[in-house]
């Protein structure tokens, strides 16, 4: 074995190949876009629209689309339009921190299940069984009915109910990987259980888990829409997609262009999210990368 | 020279549903330093068992019933954790069986043997070309390039190969293979064995090699203990075993071996019977069911190890002491 003389250190690989390979799924792309859009509708609404969101202006009632209400006015007048992007604040902001806050619980306590000792495991599946038997939006009305409605209700519902979801997933595929050869063979040159599990167990399970966030970022928009549309989210005047959806569908046969307004978003946020959930997918499976 | 490893009476059992399966009995081995020491037997026999209690990786299930490992003079059986995970990779280290299984999917291999130096105060840089010169020590073409791929873009061979590597990474005093080249095919299967041979030239410190396969074995071992059903049946120096073996178990493994078939016979050669059930190990000699040697007592008294020159010992009433 002859060593050749060492070459500095440098890699031929592209510097971001899982952002490469992401760019070259056209759904995925299609998705991201439509993400975008939708994230920078919502950040940037006050300069996008020359309304406010809560302004009556009872000329235009019912107004029908126009140059000058891209998407109609509800029955008080106020810019549908304007409110869909305000409302896609809401819906962002409640998806954002519950799924955030639920990942990193679920990852938690999830591995804590998987890795830790039996009767850890054994406590935790119990409080998780024990939660998921709730459904979700009946978990979520008894709380709200109990404490009255709020934004921050409903975000820590939506991470209660999803905490276990998560951490299942989690806590199996850490007792799956926990067994297999690379672990054992980590822990023969000396590896602690912190960094197994940051270093070896983590990168495994995050893919698959942010695959199912993402694909549950429409689902707690759903939620959020649901409860704001029954009262139980955002305080009325407040504009989501579901007080947008509960204003127009009373109106439904003169002016149906309201209740497109509160629903196509919901549609494109499940689209947009679902597809990029997929291309992440492909992404974050280093065997399902293509040879370049 | 204390030898670097030695075992002294190891008895393990496994606790199953029903009743404990006593996988080792009064194992004794030795392994002195820069020697490679071979652990031959067929499967089951304890050979893995046997490492992996070495190395402390034994599954929940096993109970050490007896005896001591010492590593230099620490014992190994009595360390805390802590102790264990300093000992682990700094000073033992270890080859699995399949390499395609053995390293972090999601993480370059490179990333891989950068970490396994965390206890290394050195700069990323450094750490990287310790990986590139220990994979070219391993016969990886082009390590500077390749060490930023994922394992499943190499082949079977080479991802041995990086074990091995990864293995060697902290220069290990000891260095267990467990069946290093069982799951490769035997074109690769040369290969490694060339590397082993290779690394016996450099490598500073001691090899434990377990494998069924007595041609490697032949090949790179100094000394060879012959494992049977959970015993150390006889252990010797290497042309001891091949060429004046004793008992008569090792004599019957290495007629079975289908190296040693000429070209005309067309059966290969068996052991008739089967390996006694552990739950229930019989008395006398454990091998006396199956041995076509067999005298009265070997049913009844289970022989004493015995001595027959300095590194030579049998367990077989065949042999008297001395």
């Amino acid at each position: 074995m002859s060593a050749p003389a060492s070459k500095p250190v440098r890699s031929t690989q592209p510097r971001f190949p899982g952002l490469r390979q992401f760019f070259r799924e056209p759904l995925g792309v299609f998705g991201l876009a439509i993400v975008v859009i939708l994230v920078l509708g919502a950040v940037f609404a006050p300069y996008l629209t020359d309304y406010a969101p809560n302004a009556l202006d009872i000329k235009s009632r019912l107004a029908k689309p126009s140059s000058e209400h891209w998407l109609g006015a509800d029955h008080l007048g106020r810019d549908t339009f304007t409110r869909v992007l305000y409302g896609g604040r809401v819906a962002l902001k409640v998806a954002a921190w519950s799924i955030s806050l639920a990942l990193l619980g679920g990852l938690l306590l999830g591995m804590l299940a998987g890795y830790g000792p039996r009767w850890l495991d054994n406590l935790l599946i119990l409080v998780f069984d024990a939660v998921r038997s709730f459904p979700t939006i009946m978990f979520a009305l008894a709380i709200i009915t109990l404490t009255g409605p709020s934004i921050n209700m409903v975000i820590m519902v939506i991470v209660i109910t999803s905490i276990p979801v998560y951490a299942r997933i989690v806590r199996t595929q850490t007792m799956a990987l926990r067994e297999s050869e690379f672990v054992l063979a980590a822990r023969s040159v000396g590896t602690g259980w912190f960094r197994m599990l940051y270093l070896h167990i983590l990168p495994n399970v995050i893919g698959p888990l942010l695959i199912l966030a993402s694909m549950d970022i429409p689902v707690v928009v759903t939620i959020e829409s649901g409860l704001s549309f029954l009262g139980l989210g955002v305080r009325p005047p407040t504009a989501s997609w579901g007080t947008v959806l509960a204003d127009g569908y009373a109106y439904v046969r003169n002016t149906p262009w309201l209740l497109v307004a509160g629903g196509v978003p919901l549609i494109l946020t499940t689209l947009g999210f679902t597809f990029m959930g997929e291309a992440l997918r492909d992404v974050f499976d280093p065997t399902l990368k293509k040879r370049d | 020279m204390t030898p670097v490893l030695s075992i002294k009476n190891l008895s393990i059992d496994f606790l199953t549903p029903g009743r404990p399966v006593h996988a080792l009995r009064e194992v004794n081995l030795s392994v002195p330093q820069n020697r490679i020491v071979g652990i031959v037997g067929e499967s089951g026999s304890g050979k893995s068992t046997v490492v992996s209690a070495v190395m402390r990786l034994l599954a929940n299930n096993a109970e050490v019933r007896s005896g001591e490992i010492k590593f230099e003079d620490r014992d190994i059986l009595a360390m805390r954790e802590s102790e264990l995970r300093a000992l682990r990779g700094e000073e033992i280290a270890m080859v699995f069986q399949d390499p395609m299984t053995a390293q972090t999917p999601v993480l370059s291999i490179g990333q891989q043997m950068v970490d396994i130096q965390y206890r290394r105060s050195l700069s990323i840089k450094e750490k990287r070309q310790k990986v590139i010169d220990m994979l070219t020590r391993v016969g990886i073409p082009d390590p500077s390039d390749r060490m930023d791929q994922y394992p499943h873009q190499f082949s079977g061979g080479m991802r041995q190969r990086i074990s091995i590597a990864m293995a060697l990474m902290m220069n290990p005093k000891l260095l267990i293979a467990d069946e290093p080249t069982t799951a490769l095919d035997v074109t690769l299967e040369a290969q490694i064995i060339h590397l082993f041979r290779e690394l016996k030239k450099s490598f500073d410190g001691s090899i434990v090699v377990v494998s069924h396969n007595l041609g490697l074995i032949a090949e790179l071992c100094d000394e060879v203990v012959v494992m049977y059903a959970g015993e150390v049946v006889e252990r010797a120096a290497v042309d001891d075993i091949f060429y004046r073996a004793v008992h008569p178990y090792t004599q019957a493994l290495l007629d079975c071996d289908p190296a040693r078939l000429d070209e005309l016979s067309q059966t290969l050669p068996t052991i008739p019977g089967d390996v006694p059930d552990l739950q229930d190990v019989p008395e006398g000699c454990i091998f006396a069911s199956r041995c076509d040697q067999k005298l009265q007592q070997c049913a009844s008294n289970r022989p004493p190890a015995a001595t027959i020159t300095q590194a030579h010992d049998v367990r077989c009433h065949l042999v008297k002491d001395g």
